[in-house]
């Protein structure tokens, strides 16, 4: 894993998920940021180990996704909550507590979700083609 | 008080001139004997490979500097000191040249020897013990380099090699800091070689790299010393400019600014430049380069060491079509009015235009035609498109069976002429198809004497070889064990074929093959070489981008997408078929379409390229494309999307794992290696049901021009001035 060593992300995982409740949105903005930083570590990780048949680059965007999905959220206990139950989800994966199919199947729902809801939507990939970017 | 104290500390600095405080010494360490203490290693050396014993070789110990070290025996004493990574500076030695020993900047002192030895001519005996860094050597450097500042003139400032000089760097580390000269200094008549390389002779320093790179690598004996002493002087004898495909090295060896590059004169500093790794794709063996940018412009294009393909070498053409890169370049979409012009409009225009038409037709009314300098990603993006659309009319540049690999690639690979000890050529002129497997072909007749025998019309190849005929029928001749060529090819371990695209393209290519299998089997070859002038071929038929069997004829498609393609007759195409070029520059290819894409060129994008071994290998992006130029692989994706054919990919990696699974040896594009046909493949390749009788026609060469073969070099200026200065080396 560039970056950051499995061992600290393992650790840093651990200390974060045993924290319950922490009070300050601004305190709760930084842990969530955390938690989204930590998955996009895994990934090349994640995609070696549960050999996902995905580019990691796609990876990300889904956990971005996944993060933006909730975005709306304003409520620090659920907030809270998300960031506990978020911890737990990498703990198993990094741990290999989790099958190939169990990755595999979320990204690839994840996936079928987010192209349907690009469908609907005008497309990015023309956007950013006609824009020069 | 404080003033008082400052100027006493200087004056005791002054007055021991030994002593030199910890500031300086961090600079250059002064020894005992009041000399510096020179760097042991320079950056430039650190982690090189070192060569590889050969197997069976005798071994020496010699000491260099305290260190005992073994070395081969008969390996100089500078290959001794280099390699324990000691830096012995140099000026006429070159690892690819033959050793000439006429600079003496390589002194060094050997154990008993009265005088300092040259390092580069002297072999290392048992025992001997080198020193590198005594007064003895130092005092002759100092000299040395004394001796060539005498009659070097002192244009630093306006010399274009100012800032990667050899003369300068090895002055400032080796030279002593004053002369003795106040002589005027000698002055030489520049000499005129031709459009590509500059002279301004008062430079040179004799060290004769270049008159051996001609003799030797390029094989035209045309640069030669006249005159000796204070007299001598470098040039051609009769004033003629150096007529060689490869001449533009002997500015990369020039160690000076004697020799510096013609079209980039005055135009650039070396400090200047941002340098790209990356890949050549102007001709078929795709030699690894560094691409010099300044201001988003290409600037210059140097070789890369790549033992595998170009040692460190490139062709003229490589090095200098760059500068059509900005000339007639596509840079925004243009549409065919009613007026039959060529107009200017935007990319939603045009995408939706095409997309709209591609909706309208059917799958058999579609084809795509690739050219030279495709890379495969826009191929296999462009292949899933028509193939999505129901089309399988996709032409690859160079139309062979894609069925084996074996039998499209050049299988002996270009390092490996090295191996071979009889050679046969089929219908090709490797000088202009492969300006590098010459060079190497050169080497191994110079060197080894390799048998060498040429079927097709007879060029002049820089070595000897035996031109056995022009037609098909001298190959059925080698069928026969009279004929002395067969012979040879018959009685050598690992002889290689190697087959121009010119013999395999023609109507009765499939017989040609079929007759060249033969030759092969007849010979023991392992199997035979295809030798590819165009950096797409390999990769088009890689990726199976190759018309399919129910694909539709030219004359009968409605639309043509010409990908690069640029040679395409109009009368293949019917009167009313709609032509969409999409590429980078505005040849005859965008002039026959009603619908140009402008894309990027080879210095402007990421692209995977497979060269004629089938190496596998990307170029970087060095300089923006110019304008509203697209990626190409981003033009047919989007124009996918607008036909309502959305591809399952839509960044450059998941695009990737799409190739790389088509074709599993993409995944890895860092040319290392060549993924190597089985034997039991070979064997299938050889053994393709012959087909039919080769008419005799002779047999020609795929380039009708060398400096101007694809888009690119036909835009460059300085490739027209070539043609007018050499020909087309046709
Ligand atoms: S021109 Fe350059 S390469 Fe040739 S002898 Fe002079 S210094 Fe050496
Ligand atoms: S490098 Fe040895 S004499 Fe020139």
């Amino acid at each position: 894993m560039a970056g950051s060593s499995t061992g600290a992300l393992a650790l840093r995982n651990v200390a974060q998920k045993s924290i319950p409740f922490s009070s300050s949105m601004v305190e709760t903005k930084q842990r969530v940021l955390s938690l989204h930083r930590d998955f996009l570590r895994c990934v090349p990780w994640i995609k070696r180990s549960y050999k996902v048949p995905m580019s990691e680059e796609k990876m990300r965007t889904l956990l971005t996704a996944a993060f933006k999905e909730k975005a709306a959220e304003n409520d620090i206990h659920q907030i809270n909550r998300l960031v506990v139950k978020g911890r737990m989800e990498l703990e198993e994966t990094m741990m290999m507590w989790k099958g190939d199919s169990h990755v595999i199947s979320w990204l690839e729902e994840a996936d079928a979700k987010r192209t349907a809801a690009m469908k609907s939507k005008k497309n990015e990939f023309l956007d950013k083609f006609f824009n020069g970017l | 008080m404080k003033g008082a104290r400052i100027l006493k500390r200087a004056s005791r600095r002054l007055s021991s001139s030994l002593t030199v405080d910890k500031a300086t010494r961090a600079v250059a360490p002064i020894g005992a004997d009041g000399l510096a203490v020179l760097p042991h290693s320079l950056p430039v050396l650190n982690g090189a490979k070192l060569p590889a014993v050969r197997e069976g070789a005798q071994m020496i110990e010699v000491t260099v500097d305290g260190h005992a070290i073994q070395i081969e025996s008969g390996s100089s004493i500078l290959q001794a000191i280099e390699s324990v990574g000691i830096n012995v500076p140099r000026f006429c030695f070159h690892e690819r040249l033959s050793v000439a020993g006429n600079c003496r900047m390589c002194l060094v002192e050997i154990e008993k020897s009265p005088k300092p030895v040259a390092s580069c001519a002297m072999p290392t005996m048992p025992g001997m013990k080198i020193f590198t860094n005594s007064p003895m050597v130092k005092k002759a450097r100092e000299g040395v380099m004394e001796f060539l500042l005498a009659n070097h003139p002192l244009d630093c400032p306006i010399c274009d090699q100012g800032g990667e000089c050899d003369l300068q760097d090895q002055a400032m580390l080796f030279g002593s800091d004053r002369s003795r000269y106040y002589e005027v200094k000698r002055a030489v008549e520049d000499k005129n070689l031709g459009p590509l390389v500059k002279t301004v002779m008062t430079r040179c320093i004799h060290c004769t790299r270049c008159v051996r790179f001609s003799q030797e690598v390029a094989g035209v004996n045309m640069l030669g010393t006249v005159g000796r002493g204070n007299a001598m002087e470098i040039g051609t004898y009769v004033g003629m400019a150096l007529n060689s495909e490869m001449s533009g090295n002997v500015v990369d060896l020039c160690p000076v600014g004697a020799l510096t590059s013609k079209p980039n004169a005055f135009t650039a500093r070396a400090w200047e430049y941002r340098s790209t790794s990356s890949i050549d794709v102007l001709d078929g063996c795709c030699p690894s380069i560094k691409v010099d940018n300044r201001g988003g412009e290409v600037m210059r294009v140097q070789p890369r060491t790549n033992e595998d393909v170009n040692e460190e070498w490139i062709s003229d053409k490589t090095r200098y079509a760059v500068d059509g890169l900005k000339r007639q370049r596509l840079d925004v979409p243009l549409l065919r009015g009613a007026d039959g012009l060529l107009a200017p409009v935007d990319w939603k225009t045009a995408l939706q235009i095409l997309a709209d038409k591609l909706r309208a037709l059917r799958g058999d009314q579609i084809g795509a035609f690739a050219g030279p300098l495709v890379e495969v990603e826009a191929l296999v993006a462009l292949k899933d498109l028509f193939n999505s659309l129901g089309s399988t009319a996709t032409f690859p540049p160079t139309a062979l069976s894609a069925d084996l690999r074996a039998s499209y690639t050049l299988n002996s690979t270009i390092a490996g002429i090295e191996l071979c000890d009889a050679l046969l050529l089929v219908g090709t002129n490797p000088r202009t198809e492969a300006p590098l497997l010459n060079t190497r072909i050169r080497k191994m007749v110079r060197h080894y004497d390799l048998p060498v025998g040429l079927v097709g019309s007879a060029v002049d190849l820089t070595y000897e070889y035996s031109h056995l005929g022009t037609t098909a029928a001298a190959l059925s001749s080698l069928l026969t064990p009279s004929s002395p060529f067969a012979s040879v090819l018959s009685a050598a371990k690992n002889p290689a074929i190697v087959v121009g695209t010119a013999a395999l393209l023609r109507e009765d290519g499939g017989a040609i093959a079929s007759l060249v299998r033969q030759v092969a089997k007849a010979s023991g070859a392992k199997g035979f070489s295809v030798l590819h002038a165009a950096a797409a071929a390999v990769g088009a038929l890689d990726v199976g981008f190759v018309p399919g069997p129910s694909a539709a004829a030219p004359s009968r498609l409605k639309l043509a997408y010409l990908l690069g393609h640029d040679d395409l007759p109009a009368a293949s195409l019917p009167e009313d078929a709609f032509v969409v070029y999409q590429g980078h520059h505005g040849g005859a290819g965008a002039q026959m379409a009603d619908l140009v894409l402008p894309g990027a060129a080879y210095t402007e994008k990421s692209a995977t390229y497979v060269n004629t071994e089938g190496r596998v290998q990307r170029t970087a992006k060095a300089v923006d494309p110019p304008g509203a130029a697209r990626e190409d692989w981003k033009i047919v994706v989007g124009l996918a999307l607008l036909a309502g054919k959305p591809l399952p990919y839509e960044s450059l990696g998941a695009l990737r794992e799409r190739m790389a699974s088509l074709a599993p040896f993409l995944a890895a594009a860092d040319g290392e290696a060549v993924a190597p046909s089985s034997a039991e493949i070979a064997a299938a390749a050889l053994g393709a049901p012959s087909a039919g009788q080769p008419s005799d026609a002779p047999l020609g060469v795929a380039l009708s021009n060398f400096y101007m073969s694809d888009p690119v070099s036909k835009a460059s200026p300085t490739m027209a001035k070539c043609v007018q200065a050499f020909g087309t080396r046709a």
